[in-house]
């Protein structure tokens, strides 16, 4: 490979890895306080389509960033309502998420579509500004803003005292409630925090790598995203790891592909990345543990257990 | 309050699952397919007394500027050009396949066209007890006295897209970027590859499938790795996700595209060469004509170059210049192609 490819290949990956690191990112802090939020999927296709509207209607991709924020935290917020303050089944409701928001979606695009009589061929969006590299190997400020958020997120969970609190609230809720943390409102603010993550990262494929919205067009990547929480062992250093990791195993395989020179039926480099995955935890796998207790929305007991 | 919303709590979930659903009403949008000619014979059709009653069952609505719509023009144009009484229906719940087809069929249709595969076996059950009516499925599988399955040469098309990339390939090298590899898609590029190399025997075709129409990113990445690897002339057939194909190509220097199945050329417009299309309306004329004169019945009809339901169009605002020689050679091609002198489809070798 030349130098360019390299680049190419490099920079391409940062982008690709956007909206999984991003999704990521907020569901290693849900897990970390004891929610399991599986909607991720919903969150970032609600944020996609908020981002491409308003950025077509208003020509701004910072207003459309900031309506894919506000997106998110709408369906957070009723991720939050059913899951955690009125105890429903966090995955039942995580599964409603991603249905709702794909039919939804999907609806609202298209009256959208025939009311401002674009028709069959869809508006273009302004994208959010290049700031490395040119033209289509480029990657823009919302990557960047990913990954420094990384170390921020790895120093705040694990070197301050905050973190030392969401860690418990996930570990032992009843120590933390006893030590004085409101469990339900921490873990609401969480999940809070998440949607406004998913919506960055739904605009991170609408208005950053593409320009427009497809129904469905996250296409399984906030389901990828669980995989690179456990992958990466619930701590935000891990989940850049393995979503950088994901990222560079789909562009491969695309190049592989356009490659031709393996005669191999294409789907087999489809596959890589989730072979790649399956190959991870299998290896790594007795050593991962998820945070206890996990997705139980109701870890409070009426009463304190007697010392 | 507080004990409104915990009565209510219960009907929350059921709500917004019912929302979801209700939103999730999708229409599938196969325009073709393949089908292996059905057998049948040429009587027993409806006798074309007086006036054509044509009724139009489509897959969703007439106001989406493509599918359906393109369905309701060629209803339109059936109504204007041959004085027919038209209906039409939106048809999208498959229990209500087979009752609506009877429907029309009792108010006297001669022709029913229903404009989706997914038709196909309600129709064919119900054109049994009608044999006074016409029935054809675009895409439609079987083939009756009085069922008329349209199954539309894209490949023609894209043979001719395959001589128009290679002829305009200044690397030697061209790429495709399928969604899903269904056989429709793998013939078309089958197609293409073979047209490419009647322009050019050495050109070389690479071919990435993503595995998803509705995947924007994963096309664009696809159409990148192409670019990377020295194409410069992209053709995709991947649905919605083929938007990122035109992106890919907006943002590389030198990168040309042509688009699929409908005139894209408001996409990436100074670098899109033009587009293969499917011409619904006119093959809705043709079938009708057939109805009207009796003939074709009981056969499978293919859409093709012949009756323009499929074509390959010229970008007018292309900024680059398409030479007239090869011009004049998709001409001939067009020509060589309805003649039957080209065969579109890949030798038997070839092609994976």
């Amino acid at each position: 490979m030349t130098p360019d490819a390299v680049l190419s290949f490099l920079l391409q990956t940062l982008a690709a890895a956007t909206p999984l690191l991003l999704a990521a990112l907020g569901e290693v802090f849900a897990e970390r306080v004891g929610v399991l939020n599986i909607g991720l999927e919903g969150l970032l296709l609600a944020g996609a389509l908020a981002a491409v509207l308003v950025s077509v209607v208003t020509g701004s991709p910072w207003l459309g960033l900031g309506a894919a924020v506000l997106a998110g935290l709408a369906g957070a917020a009723l991720f939050a309502l059913f899951g955690i303050a009125l105890r429903r089944d966090q995955v039942i409701v995580g599964t409603a998420l991603n249905f709702l928001a794909l039919g939804l979606t999907g609806t609202l695009y298209r009256a959208w579509l025939l009311s401002s009589g674009s028709g069959a061929s869809a508006p273009t969006a302004p994208t959010l500004p290049r700031v490395l590299g040119e033209g289509g190997t480029a990657i823009n400020g919302l990557t960047l803003l990913a990954l420094l958020l990384v170390p921020a997120a790895h120093w705040l969970l694990f070197r301050t005292r905050l973190g030392v609190v969401l860690r418990a609230t996930g570990e032992t809720p009843d120590a933390a409630a006893a030590a004085g943390t409101a469990v339900v409102r921490l873990r609401v603010l969480v999940v809070l925090v998440l949607g406004v993550l998913c919506g960055a990262g739904g605009a991170a494929l609408g208005i950053g790598i593409n320009n427009a919205f497809v129904e469905g067009m996250t296409g399984g990547r906030g389901f990828i995203a669980l995989a690179v929480v456990v992958f990466g062992r619930w701590t935000p250093l891990g989940a850049l790891g393995a979503s950088l990791l994901f990222a560079a195993a789909d562009v491969a395989q695309a190049r592989l592909q356009a490659a031709g020179v393996f005669a191999v039926p294409y789907p087999v480099f489809l596959a890589i990345p989730y072979l790649l995955t399956l190959a991870a935890l299998a290896l790594r796998g007795a050593r991962v543990r998820p945070p206890p207790p996990w997705a139980n929305p109701t870890s409070r007991r009426k009463t304190p257990p007697c010392p | 309050m507080r004990f409104g919303l915990w009565r209510l709590r219960a009907a929350f979930p059921c709500l917004f699952i019912a929302l979801a659903l209700a939103g999730c009403a999708q229409t599938a949008k196969e325009g073709t397919d393949t089908v292996p000619p059905g057998a049948g014979n040429t009587n027993t059709a409806a006798p074309a007394s007086g006036t054509l009653k044509v009724a139009l069952a489509t897959p969703g609505p007439i106001s989406d500027k493509g599918w359906s719509a393109s369905a309701y023009q060629g209803l339109q144009r059936i109504k204007s050009e041959m004085g027919a009484e038209v209906s039409q229906v939106e048809l999208e719940a498959p229990a209500e396949y087979a009752g609506t087809f009877r429907n029309l069929a009792e108010q006297g249709s001669t022709l029913i066209f229903g404009h989706a595969s997914e038709y196909d076996s309600a129709a064919a059950q119900v054109a049994k007890d009608y044999p006074k009516t016409t029935f054809a499925i675009v895409g439609g599988r079987s083939a009756a006295p009085n069922l008329m399955p349209i199954q539309f040469q894209a490949g023609q098309a894209t043979y001719l897209a395959g001589m128009v990339a290679a002829g305009m390939s200044k690397t030697g090298k061209i790429g495709l970027v399928g969604g899903p590899e269904i056989p429709i898609i793998r013939q078309a590029f089958q197609s293409f590859e073979k047209g490419a190399r009647a322009v050019k025997p050495t050109i070389q075709v690479r071919t990435v499938f993503t595995g998803d129409g509705e995947d924007a990113a994963k096309a664009k990445q696809a159409a990148q790795a192409l670019l990377d690897g020295g194409a410069d002339v992209l053709m995709h057939n991947a649905n919605a996700a083929g938007l990122g194909v035109f992106q890919a190509v907006e943002e590389r220097e030198g990168a040309m595209v042509i688009g699929a199945n409908a005139d894209q050329s408001d996409l990436a417009t100074p670098k899109n060469i033009g587009s293969f299309v499917l011409g619904v309306p006119n093959a809705m004329m043709t079938v009708a004509t057939r109805v009207k004169e009796g003939s074709g019945a009981g056969q499978p009809y293919a859409a093709g170059l012949k009756d323009g339901a499929v074509d390959f169009i010229f970008n007018p605002k292309f900024q680059g210049t398409v030479p007239a020689e090869l011009k004049t050679r998709i001409e001939q091609a067009k020509a060589d192609l309805i003649a039957g002198k080209i065969d579109p489809k890949p030798d038997a070798a070839g092609g994976r």
